[in-house]
C-alpha cells in the first residue's frame, strides 16, 4: 500500500501550493501518471481521501490521467510503445529499453477558492 | 482559480535520494538495493556475501515492518548493521536510508547494502540513492515471477536466482524462467546461488567487485 506515500505527499505540495496561492479551499487536483507507475487508482482515491481529511484540501477530487508508455530501444533504436508487462521490441524482439515516457508522477494543476 | 504546477509528486524522496546517491560517491562507496518477495533469501545472500567479503568495510541497512531479527543475524557478520522497521510500510524510502546511513562510519566504507522490505512492488517505486537494483527470486517461487512483477525485473541491474539446491525438488523450470525474464529485460546479468552449499557465491562477489569498480569510476 504504497500509494500512502504517495497521497501523503500529494498533499503536502497541494497544501503549501494552496498557501502560496491564498486558496481557502481545493476543490480539484490533476496529476499525470504513466501507465507503468506501480499505482492503483482506487487505493491512491482512498488514501487521498484519508490524506486529505481535516486539510484545506478534503474532498477535492482527484483526477488522474494516464501517460502512454513509450521507450527507445538499445539494440535496434525502433521507437514503441511497451506492452507492459512484456516490454520486447516489436522490431528486434529484444528487451532492451530505455524509458522516454510512462513512469511519470506529476502534479499538474490544483484548482480551488480563493480568500476574499 | 486553476494552478498550473508540474511537479514531480515523490519530488521530495527524489531529492533526499539525488543527496544520498551524491554522499556515497563522496564516500567512494557502491550502494545495492535487495529487492524481492519475502522469504527469496536476502538475508542469507548477505550473510554469505559478508563472510566472504570479510575485512572489507562493509554495512547493511535491513528493512523489516518489524523485528531486529535480520539484523540480529547480519550482526554475526558485520558490525556496522542498522535495522529499520518501517512499522506498517511496504517499503523503505529514501528518508530513512538518509537517516539510517547517518549513524555509519560511511569513511572507508567499500559497500552499502540495503536490504528492502520484502516485496516485489512498492520498492521498486521509490529511488533510496542506491547505485543498483539487485532482484532476488528462488527456485521455490513461480518460473514467472519476471512477468508477474515486471518493473523489478526490467529496472533490475542484476538478478539473483537464489536456492538452485532446492531446484530439483522444486521442479523449478529454468528454461521457462529464463524465458519469462528475456521477454522483461533481455540484458540483465543473471547469477544462479545457494547459500547453503555456496554454489555461485564466487559469481556474485566478482559481478559485485565488477560493479563497484564501475560506480567508483563513473
Amino acid at each position: 500500500m504504497h500509494e500512502m506515500s504517495i497521497a501523503v505527499a500529494i498533499q503536502e505540495q497541494v497544501l503549501s501550493i494552496a498557501q502560496q496561492n491564498n486558496l481557502k479551499r481545493v476543490t480539484h487536483v490533476r496529476l499525470r501518471m504513466g501507465e507503468l507507475r506501480l499505482i492503483v487508482p482506487e487505493a491512491l482515491e482512498a488514501a487521498w481521501q484519508a490524506a486529505s481529511e481535516g486539510t484545506a484540501a478534503e474532498g477535492a477530487a482527484l483526477e488522474m490521467i494516464e501517460v502512454a508508455a513509450r521507450g527507445r530501444c538499445r539494440k535496434c533504436g525502433h521507437e514503441y510503445r511497451p506492452e507492459w508487462p512484456i516490454y520486447l521490441c516489436p522490431q528486434c524482439d529484444q528487451a532492451s529499453i530505455d524509458l522516454l515516457a510512462g513512469e511519470e508522477l506529476l502534479l499538474e494543476e490544483i484548482a480551488g477558492d480563493r480568500d476574499e | 482559480m486553476k494552478i498550473q504546477v508540474v511537479q514531480n509528486v515523490l519530488r521530495a524522496n527524489d531529492a533526499i535520494a539525488a543527496q544520498n546517491r551524491q554522499v556515497f560517491k563522496a564516500h567512494n562507496l557502491a550502494a545495492i538495493n535487495l529487492i524481492s518477495a519475502p522469504g527469496s533469501g536476502k538475508t542469507a545472500l548477505l550473510e554469505r556475501t559478508l563472510e566472504r567479503l570479510a575485512g572489507t568495510p562493509c554495512a547493511v541497512l535491513v528493512g523489516d515492518l518489524a523485528t531486529t531479527h535480520d539484523a540480529e543475524r547480519l550482526g554475526r557478520h558485520c558490525e556496522n548493521v542498522i535495522q529499520i522497521n518501517t512499522g506498517k510500510g511496504c517499503h523503505l524510502d529514501a528518508a530513512q536510508v538518509e537517516a539510517g546511513a547517518r549513524s555509519l562510519p560511511l569513511d572507508g566504507l567499500a559497500w552499502l547494502f540495503i536490504e528492502n522490505v520484502g516485496n516485489m512492488v512498492c520498492p521498486v517505486e521509490f529511488d533510496l540513492g542506491e547505485h543498483g537494483k539487485v532482484a532476488l527470486i528462488s527456485t521455490v517461487e513461480g518460473e514467472d515471477k519476471p512477468t508477474k512483477y515486471p518493473n523489478l525485473f526490467q529496472k533490475a541491474t542484476c538478478v539473483v536466482l537464489t536456492k538452485v539446491d532446492l531446484a530439483p525438488a522444486t521442479g523449478f523450470d529454468r528454461d521457462r524462467f529464463y524465458s519469462e525474464l528475456r521477454q522483461v529485460n533481455s540484458d540483465v546479468p543473471v547469477i544462479e546461488t545457494s547459500g547453503r552449499t555456496g554454489e555461485g557465491l564466487d559469481g556474485w562477489i566478482a559481478w559485485l567487485e565488477q560493479f563497484a569498480r564501475q560506480v567508483r569510476g563513473s
